[in-house]
């Protein structure tokens, strides 16, 4: 089968928003890049199965969603959760200075539950619509939006955001971070 | 419902108030500020990522799948970085284009 070149440019250009996706879904940056070149090859060779016209995007989220699944699915005996090995991995990043409010978004980000997050980043950050972002996770509209909204009040508790004030977490969001990140240690 | 961009909806714009069954609302505690706010934390934190060069396995990556469909030889395709599972989800029907 030829990939034509419209189709390699389409995939190409996917490259970025499907690392910053991977990113979202398990919170390593070098996992990440697997799960986008795992991703990558079998839409490669499967590209005759892709509909020329219909949204890429929207296909190569899919099977890059399917693929952090499965490996997630293989690695379960060795990461318990993934919400609680992905808060783990993030709260070992050095905050730095200035970053310290961005620093405090992703502690925060890290701490909703996949489901959530996932389905905010993909319509908050993705620019997907409500419609695409069920496709890709394989639920109903409902259930998107119900995640979204879930996601943004909990990430409202979380940063303890008020009109006008920073963000920052507050003390007993510390704690659990604290609890949380030597659970994810002693694993 | 709010405008869907590229670099995503405005998360203040499509919210829920009311309880509606199956959707969760928000509470009226959470202003339409502290929603801007973490849709900008979010996008910056998304844009972050878009904005980096692409890694050069990527590139390496493509090159190396082009010359195996030249070459028409499986056998030159990258080895996976990850074990495969081509289980029933492995590949999705691709939906059909929303936008």
């Amino acid at each position: 089968m030829s990939v034509s070149p419209c189709l390699r440019d389409e995939l190409v250009g996917a490259i970025p928003s499907l690392r910053a996706f991977a990113v979202s879904l398990c919170g390593d940056r070098t996992f990440a890049d697997d799960l986008v070149q795992e991703a990558l090859v079998k839409a490669w060779s499967n590209l005759d199965k892709f509909r020329e016209g219909t949204n890429m995007r929207a296909w190569l989220f899919t099977i890059l969603r399917n693929v952090f699944y499965s490996e997630h699915r293989k690695r379960r005996r060795e990461v318990e959760d993934v919400d609680g090995a992905f808060a783990g991995r993030l709260i070992g990043l050095p905050a730095q200075g200035s970053h310290m409010d961005m620093q405090d978004f992703r502690t925060a980000l890290a701490m909703l539950q996949a489901d959530q997050r996932e389905a905010l980043v993909l319509v908050g950050a993705s620019g997907f619509s409500y419609e695409e972002a069920a496709a890709i996770c394989g639920c109903k509209v409902g259930t998107v939006k119900s995640r979204v909204n879930r996601a943004r009040t909990r990430l409202s508790e979380l940063l303890s955001v008020q009109s006008g004030n920073d963000y920052g977490l507050e003390a007993p969001i510390q704690a659990a971070l604290a609890s949380v990140a030597s659970a994810g240690l002693s694993r | 419902m709010g405008t869907p961009t590229a670099r995503g909806r405005d998360l203040e714009q499509d919210i829920t108030r009311e309880e509606v069954p199956g959707e969760a609302a928000v509470p009226e505690n959470v202003g339409d500020d502290v929603l801007v706010r973490i849709g900008a934390s979010l996008r910056a934190q998304y844009r972050e990522i878009l904005d980096e060069p692409v890694p050069e396995r990527f590139s390496d990556l493509l090159q190396r799948l082009d010359e195996a469909e030249q070459n028409d030889v499986t056998d030159a395709l990258p080895e996976p970085p990850l074990e495969h599972d081509d289980g029933p989800d492995a590949f999705p029907e691709p939906e059909e284009a929303c936008s």
